[in-house]
């Protein structure tokens, strides 16, 4: 079994956004649409004694997606290999789905009789690619891969490592791991 | 739905007829390798390639948006003609070849009435064949070329190049322990360079930044040093006198290898870190701490960062002693250090340039040629001089060898030195770029005759006579050479030809020569691929052509790297020493030593100022996605950063009632820009960090506030005058300038109104070139000498720089060792006293007509016509020679053995039988392999 | 963030689902208690739809379960119309889990049974046709059916937005208790005006009102005279305010509840939206709108009576009805990664130059 998750290092992610920007332009995504922005809570602290970290978000491809089973249509799907994504051809665009995405990782403004999402680059996934936003990372701060292979780099760090996950509270089981940023040191 | 396909990604690179092309990114230095997927001629993917050795398939905001740059349609495809009036945004679509030939007719014009410096050029970043303008300049010429080099690098590379003979630029950092970024944000401007950083941090690697905000490389540091803006010189000087009281000193290398220590430990003895403290801000224990730190790990390096070079009147010493910090650690040229390549191997920009062509009367007539001395022909001229005596090559004049940018628009509005009537503007928008935009813009709107070669139509472009259309990334091979001044090469090629009609910058330089009056032979090359393949040659590489090294040897050329280098000839200087005390700065008439001179404005030398502009600006540093004054068409990016913001410290903003986003003015003596308010605890409470570059695209044209380049752009804030600028380098002042901030109020409005110097209350000329005052007086010292240390014989002429005696006349080379004239050219050896050369093969001396010469008394040989000796039969007497040969062998008779030898393969052969001797079994051996016995010369019995 | 992803088509048709479905609910109720006896006769003149037969009494059933109906049929609209591709709304019935899906088939079955049951009783001569008219048994079946599917209609509207672990300030099963009190509450205000309509128009005895003709067949209008109508009004409208006071009341208190809850909830989303209600940029709306005008004041009328108890008051209630449904989702907010309101929050409107700007139209393209 193929169980897709990423690995994101904080400790290495600078805020450039160009996972950002490589997603819009290789999705060619209407202008206000973004799929992976990368927000930070700010500098925290009193200069000269601050921090900063950023946090790159997408799709969680969750295992327990609350997007698939609110979808009346059947179009918000999952694969076995754990990519959720829309048929457009089946999605009404009842936004259901947008809604109960608690990390907001679907379209937000832009709907055209769809609903959009992050497919972890599908087409380029199974053309045996990385998805473009882990590819054009300069810091090598994404890591992609199957997490049921031991021997990938993803399910070596999430088991190696200590990562956190999105709200996971909410018993979603996100795929994406952060290995948070202390301090600055790597 | 059987189709795997998501509603995204509707391009497929897979298909049938999609060709995947080696490219660049060409959106800043880094040349980022990029996979074009083209069909049909055009361009419809990419992405990073993973094989490239620089970004291993990383691209940044801007490298991802090439596509839409490529397409945009705000490109400029066509050359435009103005129809209206300057300024009036009319044109007129006209062919490549007319406005080629009409520009340069003009330009012809105008060097027929006014002299070839009256017309001048502006270079844009590294993101064009700069040398190709050079080349047409000096063809034409022209000294006046210039660039913002001055305030990214140049000055620094040229200081540090005078003190220890080449500027460290090349990054070996496997090695390091130690890596100061010192005013340069690798996070927000250089990603490969971060991401090496990052991987050897990982390894222990320390990383000490330099920088008055949090950037997103402090955030990945061991010790960040806040300092104010502009204190640089203060911090580095501590820093010397921390290390050389202390200690750290690499005493080996210092002792050996540098010059002037003991001077340097004099001068340097009153800026302690108490002493910079205040000047700083910075904890002198900090101070302490970096300088420890730098000092105790190594090896260590400082790694390239243009901050140095903005600073204005501060700045050359500040790179002065930071050459010197690199020095006194010991850490130049070893593995993990400031590794020092020297000009490489292949054929650098320098010899692209055709730098001889430009007559030397004309030099003096650069603009900056006696102010700002070290980046014009006095200073670069001594250094390749230099560098040629020690290499062999000079590093490139352009970028190092410039017209003072500033004073070039000053001239055209003051006609001071002399009246600038065309300017050729490339790759650059100066009314962004350039400090002083108000001036600029009048000097924009002024000059006669305005060409620009741009993607974009800029707010320079807008006042332009001819526009011209220009090829970018994707549409041209790039080769990533450092001009030449670092070993490797890093090249990608076209991934299809240009579109519409764009050229490339090199294709426009060439046209022009040649329609100015510049012969083919001048432009032997036709296409890029023709001169970088030209530019391989030296290297032997197994290639075929251009795009063979691209795509069958990755395109990458990495050759081993050297340490130690100035182990055998000693460092590129005039005493072959690292000057600490330098030389060259002396002799120029700067101090040798470096001496503090404080920034331009501050709190502690300008209180009076301080009053009123109680803040201190910093600006000029990269940040993401924006490229200098680029990018902000594409809306891609721009809605991600849709308007300029200034940072400061949100407890100074809620002292002024300040709130984020709020739109505030920004205001020095020379003028205010507005930003929006990005409160962060990034900066000091006295700190403000202003993005630079910023104008609207999007706007309707207003020829007053073209774009609305005075709106955002810090360039309207920073100073060019003269008292400002580096008096070594000519580095003006971005940084380090006290400002003020308040909120924007309805009504409020910006105005044009320029002066010289830059002042916002007095309108007007008030000081021309020839009335300006440096910020301190320059005063030539006489050059250092450094006598022969072996006696040099008479007629025979000293040169200092090789430290080798020379004939006069014939330039060949005295070896003081062997006491002969050399020709290095032909490696043959003269005799000092009669001039005749040494035949080796008749051991003696040979006149130009022949005539030999005994060795040891020089007089001419008798030649017997007769043998001089027992002569066997069957051998011939050869007069010239005088030696008895067969000539159906070639074989040479050598009567003190009695052999015959042959001189090819040094085989002996019996004089009688002529067989072979076979040293094996020690008897002779005919050619069948039949042998016979040394004495008796008969066959060897059956035994064998 | 701020980003609610439905909008007022969504606001207006949680307000009808609960509206219909809470009208179908509360006739069902009345109905069978009248049925069965547990309310007095007089109610029944009114009330009783199936009970008494043939048809011609249970007037303002009749005009419940057809505007009970048109709320959902209207609703149902709407629902569609916001979808991006409402020529797939077939869609919603073929899956198995979704809660929507649930909803839709809740809505058909209402919407089906309900006209079942109008037309097995309906007045109007020319649908007696239909095999099922005048069949008192398959009226009650039908009753039944879409009675309860109107209340699992309320109930489904707050399960809908409650299952959203997105929202924390839906996230709670407060939010169907929140939703099925209003929906009833304003079911039966709803009922009030029907009554007070119907009312007005027999008060006339002008029996070719166009309304009047389609809820009753003139023939058995004459039966009525004005002093039974005044009766049947008067006792209708008495338990209508009965129920009401105590619905308004609940209402008011798990208004309250549910905003303390969500204050003191741990989730700072939840605690922001809450104060967006009781003390931001809502809140006069909130105050003012819906709890004053919309509860309180109808709240003293009913207790007051009088012509406003039977007119103005339930308009109030069913406008604090709407204004609910909009509050909630337009307030909510998403939960947030810390810094996503920061980047959001810069990021451009689509209006701004750069987006819009047709470079096409510059004078060197």
């Amino acid at each position: 079994m193929t169980r897709y998750a990423m690995v994101i290092d904080q400790r290495r992610c600078i805020g450039c956004q160009s996972c950002t920007v490589a997603c819009r332009t290789w999705n060619d995504l209407p202008i206000d649409e973004i799929y992976n922005p990368v927000v930070s809570e700010g500098v925290t602290g009193i200069f000269p004694h601050v921090h900063l970290t950023y946090k790159p978000l997408l799709c969680q491809h969750c295992d327990t997606p609350p997007c698939v089973p609110c979808c009346p249509t059947g179009a918000s799907q999952q694969d076995e290999d754990g990519i959720v994504w829309v048929d457009p051809d089946k999605c009404m665009c009842c936004k259901v789905c947008v809604n109960a995405c608690p990390y907001g990782a679907r379209s937000k403004s832009h709907f055209e009789g769809f609903v959009r999402k992050c497919t972890f680059c599908k087409p380029r996934v199974e053309q045996g690619l990385q998805p473009n936003c882990v590819a054009t990372c300069h810091q090598k701060a994404r890591i992609f891969g199957d997490l049921d292979d031991p021997e990938s780099q993803v399910s070596k760090l999430v088991r190696g490592m200590y990562t956190e996950r999105t709200f996971e509270e909410l018993g979603t089981e996100p795929q994406i791991y952060y290995i948070p940023d202390a301090g600055g040191q790597l | 739905m059987a189709d795997a396909r998501t509603i995204d990604q509707k391009v497929d690179i897979h298909a049938p007829g999609v060709v995947v092309r080696k490219s660049a990114c060409y959106f800043c230095h880094q040349n980022c390798g990029v996979l074009a997927y083209v069909k049909d001629g055009d361009v419809i993917r990419i992405e990073g390639n993973p094989e490239h050795t620089t970004n291993l398939g990383g691209l940044c905001c801007r490298g991802n948006i090439a596509l839409k740059h490529l397409h945009h349609p705000g490109r400029i495809n066509h050359p435009l003609k103005r129809a209206g009036a300057k300024g009036e945004n009319k044109w007129e679509k006209i062919s490549w070849d007319q406005a080629i030939t009409e520009i340069a007719e003009k330009l012809n014009q105008i060097k027929a009435e006014s002299g070839p410096e009256a017309v001048a050029t502006a270079g844009g970043t590294l993101r064009t064949d700069d040398w190709s303008r050079r080349r047409f300049m000096n063809l034409f010429g022209s000294p006046n070329s210039f660039h913002n080099a001055l305030l990214c690098w140049i000055p620094t590379f040229m200081v540090e190049t005078a003190v220890s003979g080449w500027s460290p630029f090349e990054t070996e950092l496997s090695n390091s322990r130690v890596l100061i970024l010192w005013g340069v944000n690798p996070g927000a401007s250089n990603m490969p360079g971060m991401r090496g950083y990052s991987d050897l941090k990982k390894n222990g690697l320390k990383i000490i930044v330099v920088d008055p905000r949090y950037s997103e490389t402090a955030a990945h540091a061991d010790l960040w040093l806040p300092l104010r803006p502009g204190s640089d010189t203060a911090l580095a000087l501590a820093m010397i006198n921390v290390i050389i009281n202390e200690g750290l000193f690499d005493f080996e290398f210092v002792d050996e290898w540098c010059e002037g220590f003991g001077e340097l430990a004099d001068h340097v003895e009153e800026y302690t870190p108490e002493w910079a403290a205040p000047l700083t801000w910075l904890d002198p224990e900090d101070i302490r701490k970096a300088a420890r730190m730098y000092a105790m790990n190594k090896p260590g390096n400082i790694q390239w960062g243009c901050t140095a070079d903005q600073l204005g009147r501060t700045a050359g010493a500040g790179m002065h002693a930071r050459a010197v910090l690199r020095a006194i650690t010991g850490n130049l040229d070893k593995p993990g250090g400031d590794v020092m390549p020297g000009p490489a191997a292949y054929i650098t920009d320098e010899e692209l340039e055709a730098n001889d062509r430009l007559p030397d009367e004309v030099k003096p007539k650069q603009i900056g040629y006696d102010k700002f001395k070290l980046t014009s022909w006095q200073g670069y001229g001594r250094i390749a001089e230099i560098s040629k005596a020690t290499w062999g090559k000079a590093p490139t004049a352009e970028w190092m060898c410039e017209a003072h940018g500033p004073s070039v628009f000053k001239a055209i509005l003051t006609g001071d030195p002399y009246q600038v009537r065309a300017l050729l503007v490339s790759a650059t928008n100066p009314l962004n770029s350039y400090g002083d935009t108000k001036m600029v813009l009048a000097a924009i709107k002024k000059v006669e005759f305005l060409v620009v070669c741009d993607y974009w139509m800029t707010p320079t472009a807008v006042f332009a006579d001819y526009v011209m259309p220009i090829a970018g990334a994707l549409e041209r091979p790039t080769i990533h050479t450092n001009y030449g001044v670092t070993d490797s090469i890093v090249a990608t090629e076209r991934a299809i030809d240009p579109l519409y009609e764009r050229h490339t910058d090199y294709q426009f330089w060439r046209d022009l020569g040649r329609a100015c009056g510049q012969t083919a032979e001048d432009w032997p090359w036709e296409r890029e691929e023709d001169v970088y393949f030209y530019m391989l040659q030296p290297l032997g590489l197994p290639c075929e052509s251009y795009d063979d090294f691209v795509e069958n040897l990755g395109g990458a050329y990495y050759p081993p790297q050297h340490f130690y280098r100035y182990k055998e000839k000693g460092f590129c200087t005039p005493s072959r020493k690292v000057e600490l005390s330098c030389g060259l700065l002396e002799e120029l008439g700067y101090p040798a030593l470096p001496t503090y001179i404080g920034p331009v404005e501050s709190e502690v030398e300008t209180s009076e100022v301080a009053k009123e502009y109680p803040l201190v600006l910093t600006t000029g540093g990269g940040f993401m996605p924006y490229h200098h004054s680029e990018h902000f068409q594409i809306k891609e990016i721009r809605y991600l950063y849709k308007d300029p913001r200034f940072t400061m410290n949100p407890r100074t903003a809620a002292k002024m009632g300040i709130k984020e986003g709020d739109w505030c003015w920004i205001e020095t003596r020379r003028g205010r820009i507005k930003q929006r308010a990005n409160l962060e605890e990034t900066v000091d409470p006295r700190v403000i960090y202003a993005q630079r570059g910023w104008w609207y695209p999007e706007r309707e044209l207003d020829t007053e506030n073209p774009y609305g380049c005075l709106d955002s752009n810090v360039n309207v804030i920073t100073s060019v005058d003269d008292a400002d600028c580096d008096p070594i380098g000519g580095s003006w002042a971005n940084r380090g300038l006290l400002c003020k901030v308040y909120k924007v109020q309805e009504g409020d409005k910006v105005t044009n109104e320029w002066s010289i110097p830059g002042s916002a209350s007095e309108p007007g000329i008030h000081e021309t070139y020839s009335t300006s005052k440096l910020a301190y007086e320059v005063v030539p010292k006489e050059r250092r000498h450094y006598p022969a240390e072996f006696e040099v014989p008479e007629g025979l002429e000293y040169d200092e720089l090789r430290r080798t005696a020379y004939q006069p006349g014939t330039g060949y080379r005295y070896d003081q060792n062997s006491g002969w004239l050399i020709d290095d050219s032909t490696n043959v050896y003269y005799d000092l006293v009669t001039g005749y050369a040494y035949d080796p093969t008749a051991n003696d001396l040979v006149d130009t007509e022949g005539n030999h010469y005994d060795m040891q008394t020089r007089e001419l040989k008798v030649l017997s016509e007769t043998p001089t000796f027992d002569m066997p039969e069957g051998l011939t007497w050869d007069v010239p020679t005088q030696q008895a040969w067969d000539p159906a062998t070639g074989q040479v008779y050598d009567p003190n053995s009695g052999w015959l030898i042959d001189p090819n393969t040094n085989v002996y052969y019996d004089v009688v039988t002529r067989y072979a001797y076979d040293p094996a079994a020690n008897d002779l051996v005919d050619a069948e392999g039949n042998h016979y016995d040394l004495e008796t010369r008969e066959p060897k019995g059956g035994a064998q | 963030m701020n980003r609610h992803y439905w909008s007022w088509p969504i606001a207006t048709y949680l307000f009808l689902g609960g509206l219909g479905g809470g009208m179908l609910f509360l006739i069902f109720v009345f109905d069978r208690l009248t049925a069965s006896g547990l309310l007095n006769s007089g109610y029944a003149l009114t009330l009783s739809a199936s009970g008494i037969a043939p048809v011609g009494v249970g007037v303002v059933e009749m005009v419940g379960i057809v505007v009970g109906l048109c709320a959902l049929l209207f609703g149902t609209l709407l629902l569609i119309f916001e979808l991006g591709q409402p020529k797939l709304f077939w869609r919603a019935f073929i899956t198995k889990t979704s809660i929507i899906k649930w909803g839709a088939v809740l809505l058909t079955i209402a919407l089906v049974f309900g006209v079942l049951w109008w037309t097995a009783l309906t007045p109007w001569e020319w649908l007696h046709w239909t095999p099922w008219y005048g069949k008192e048994a398959f009226a009650v079946f039908c009753e039944i059916v879409a009675g309860s599917a109107g209340l699992a209609v309320t109930v489904y509207t707050g399960v809908l937005l409650s299952s959203m672990k997105s929202k924390p300030f839906w996230n709670t099963p407060a939010l169907p208790v929140l939703f099925v009190v209003s929906a009833l509450s304003t079911a039966c205000a709803a009922l009030t005006l029907c009554t007070t309509t119907t009312w007005t128009y027999f008060a006339g005895a002008e029996f070719t009102n166009p309304l009047m003709s389609m809820m009753v067949a003139p023939d058995q209008m004459v039966e009525l005279n004005a002093q039974v109508l005044a009766l049947v009004q008067e006792q209708a409208i008495e338990l209508f305010h009965t129920l009401d006071i105590v619905l308004v009341f609940f209402e008011l208190f798990v208004i309250f509840l549910y905003l303390l809850m969500m204050l003191g909830a741990g989730n700072k989303v939840a605690n922001m939206v809450a104060k967006r209600w009781l003390i931001g940029s809502w809140a006069p709306l909130f105050w003012i709108g819906m709890i004053l005008c919309g509860l309180v004041a109808p709240q003293i009328m009913y207790l007051v009576g009088g012509v406003l108890s039977e007119t103005l008051a339930p308009v109030l209630v069913l406008a604090s009805g709407l204004l609910l449904r909009f509050m909630i989702v337009f307030t909510v907010d998403r939960r947030d990664v810390p810094g996503e309101y920061k980047y959001y929050g810069r990021l451009p409107e689509l209006n701004e130059e750069f987006i819009t700007k047709d470079w096409t139209k510059t004078a060197w393209y």
